[in-house]
């Protein structure tokens, strides 16, 4: 009898409840989205910590030690050039998730700054931007990122700036449909009561737009940019895989699955080949069981769980 | 003579709806002296919102607008105002209370960030005595543990509590005038005493006027200095509450009072006026309430009665007066 009274107690306390609060406590009661997460922590862990304990790091071409089987001094054998493809993979996952994380960042922003404004003030400002983006988006992705590939190869961008101009490119695809999903949140919430009263209250558009209207769609945003990772890690391996991504000596889980193009490599060398492409196949679908989970345990309307 | 707050003269506010061009608002004038309670009364869908709307520059451009008439606030022309002017004087010197509390806050902001943000916009002032005077505020309105009220989110209160909340908003820049939409429609009866207690209080410390909108003749007779009442987007009656309360002219204003349920009194049945609001769009030339009027008479049906003034300062727009002053 005390000891129920006790856990009545407890259960009655009263906890806080916050948005927050409650998104991630619902979160941490599915088990696909945690085993994302756990996932892609082991693989940015894997990616940025990695290399820092394989001997091979400092290393570069071994012209005595090529296209070697994995074995126990090299897990995943060697490319080749004689690099350690274990350590390759770990430095390609710096690059690729790096990529993914900066088009998300970039294409967020700039589609979330446009859907907020073409929201709110609606007329020419709307007008123009809707359709940038309806002409951004009629036009294939795919060809149109070639095609601004080609453009680069051809004006020799250094190496080292193309992780940068890849994430630009990918965003440069990637805002427009955010931006329509941003922009009609926004033309929804500003019917609602809340935002007449703001209005009433002499707030200024500044104050109406980063303080009452942005909170109100990060949850949105949260979930399309977990979910719009995948797709640019994707794209980017794509380009890359054609040679138009990120090149050579860097390496990219899509450059390197470049070596499946040779039909010796493909049928004798899987180790060239499967790792990164596993790489790249679990990341991404961890990205969208996170991404998913996140929508679930964000949405509002889902109360009863 | 005390000086007049607000003055609204020939006021027409009109809507674009399917069926055409609806006046919400038709040629409506009153004024509202300082620290006085102007009551505006009448059935859903007579207009009573949009006056409120049209003063505070509120009626949304896509659906309609203010087509004529003038709005004063302390002599500021309100419809010829520019924008960012009209935006200092809204939340500061003129705010509002919406009629519905639980939709009227945002939902991810804690509501002590929506108290603090009016006083922010419009005082220069640190974010720390902003809070000090939102907690003040809560205070005021009659909510004890304000630390806790402050940081918790709209949908952790009450109906009450998110309406004493609408107030201390309102409240929060020490406005001349406070137009209140229904404030306590939303409400249950117990609650509805207290919030008008804590506006009738409130209104006399800080000698603010009050343009308070209700469909609910107990709440006019609680707070009211003053009363008008509307049907079909004009004023057909109005007076001080005294008044107009003992002494009804207009039939509409005899159905209303006599439909008000009394305590203690049990009705076979309660009165009703017969009958439906009029269709806005199809108004010809009339006494709107002629339909619907036991003692019509065939010049209701052919012209609008003009407002008239009878001596106790009550003021009538019925033809059945304007005989016996000819006659």
């Amino acid at each position: 009898m005390e000891n129920s009274a006790i856990i009545i107690k407890k259960i009655k306390k009263p906890t806080k409840t916050s948005l927050w609060g409650q998104v991630i406590r619902r979160l941490l009661k599915m088990k696909m989205p945690l085993l994302g997460l756990a996932f892609l922590l082991f693989i940015f862990m894997f990616s940025f910590i990695g290399p820092f304990f394989s001997p091979y790091i400092n290393l570069g071409v071994n012209p005595t030690n090529i296209n070697q089987p994995p074995s126990l001094e090299h897990w995943l054998g060697t490319d080749k050039l004689g690099r350690d493809v274990l350590t390759r993979l770990m430095l390609a996952g710096r690059i690729s998730l790096l990529v993914g994380l900066g088009a998300m960042i970039m294409s967020v922003t700039i589609g979330g700054l446009l859907g907020i404004i073409s929201g709110f003030y609606r007329g020419i400002v709307d007008q123009i931007f809707m359709r940038i983006a309806d002409v951004l988006m009629t036009l294939p992705g795919l060809p149109l990122l070639f095609i601004m590939a080609a453009i680069l190869s051809e004006w020799k961008v250094p190496t080292e700036y193309r992780i940068y101009i890849v994430m630009l490119m990918l965003s440069i695809v990637g805002w427009p449909g955010l931006a329509r999903l941003v922009r009609s949140q926004i033309l929804s919430l500003s019917e609602r009561q809340f935002m007449q009263a703001t209005e009433a209250l002499g707030l200024r558009d500044v104050r109406k737009l980063f303080k009452h209207l942005l909170p109100n769609i990060i949850p949105l945003l949260i979930v399309s940019g977990t979910l719009s990772v995948g797709g640019a890690i994707l794209s980017e391996s794509t380009l890359s895989f054609f040679g138009l991504g990120v090149v050579p000596p860097d390496a990219s889980w899509g450059n390197m699955i470049t070596s499946a193009n040779s039909l010796i490599d493909f049928q004798k060398r899987p180790w060239l080949w499967i790792p990164p492409g596993l790489a790249i196949f679990f990341t991404v679908i961890s990205i969208n069981l996170l991404g998913d989970g996140l929508r679930d345990a964000i949405d509002p309307n889902m109360k009863r769980r | 003579m005390t000086t007049t707050v607000l003055e609204v003269k020939n006021l027409l506010t009109q809507y674009h709806t399917g069926d055409g061009v609806i006046s919400a608002v038709n040629e409506v004038s009153f004024s509202i002296p300082k620290g006085q309670t102007v009551c505006l009364v009448g059935e859903s869908g007579c207009g009573k919102s949009a006056v409120a709307m049209s003063i505070m520059g509120l009626i949304d451009p896509g659906a309609g607008a203010v087509k004529n008439g003038e709005i004063f606030f302390n002599r500021v022309d309100l419809l010829n105002i520019k924008k960012h002017e009209l935006r200092q004087l809204r939340g500061n010197d003129i705010s509002m209370i919406f009629q519905e509390p639980m939709t009227s806050l945002n939902p991810v902001l804690t509501v002590g960030s929506q108290i603090m943000e009016p006083i922010m916009e419009h005082e220069i002032i640190s974010k720390k005595e902003a809070k000090r005077r939102a907690l003040e505020l809560i205070k005021l309105v009659g909510i004890g543990r304000s630390e806790e009220i402050f940081d918790s989110f709209p949908h952790q209160l009450s109906g009450g509590m998110l309406q004493r909340i609408m107030i201390a908003i309102a409240l929060s820049c020490s406005p001349e005038l406070l137009i209140a939409d229904e404030p306590t429609t939303a409400l249950d009866v117990t609650i509805q005493a207290q919030i008008l207690d804590l506006l009738r209080s409130l209104k006399e410390q800080r000698e603010m006027s009050m343009l308070l909108i209700t469909h609910d003749l107990g709440v006019v007779a609680e707070v009211a200095d003053y009363v008008i009442v509307m049907y079909a987007g004009k004023v057909i009656e109005e007076g001080p509450v005294v008044e107009l309360f003992e002494n009804p002219k207009h039939p509409y204003t005899q159905g209303l009072l006599k439909a008000k349920p009394v305590i203690g009194q049990r009705q076979e049945e309660l009165y009703t006026i017969p009958g439906q609001v009029p269709n806005l769009a199809t108004l010809k030339p009339s006494c709107f309430f002629s339909e619907r009027c036991e003692h019509c008479m065939s010049i209701c049906k052919e012209e609008t009665p003009s407002i008239q003034t009878f001596d106790n300062e009550q003021q009538v727009a019925c033809w059945l007066y304007k005989e016996v002053s000819i006659v």
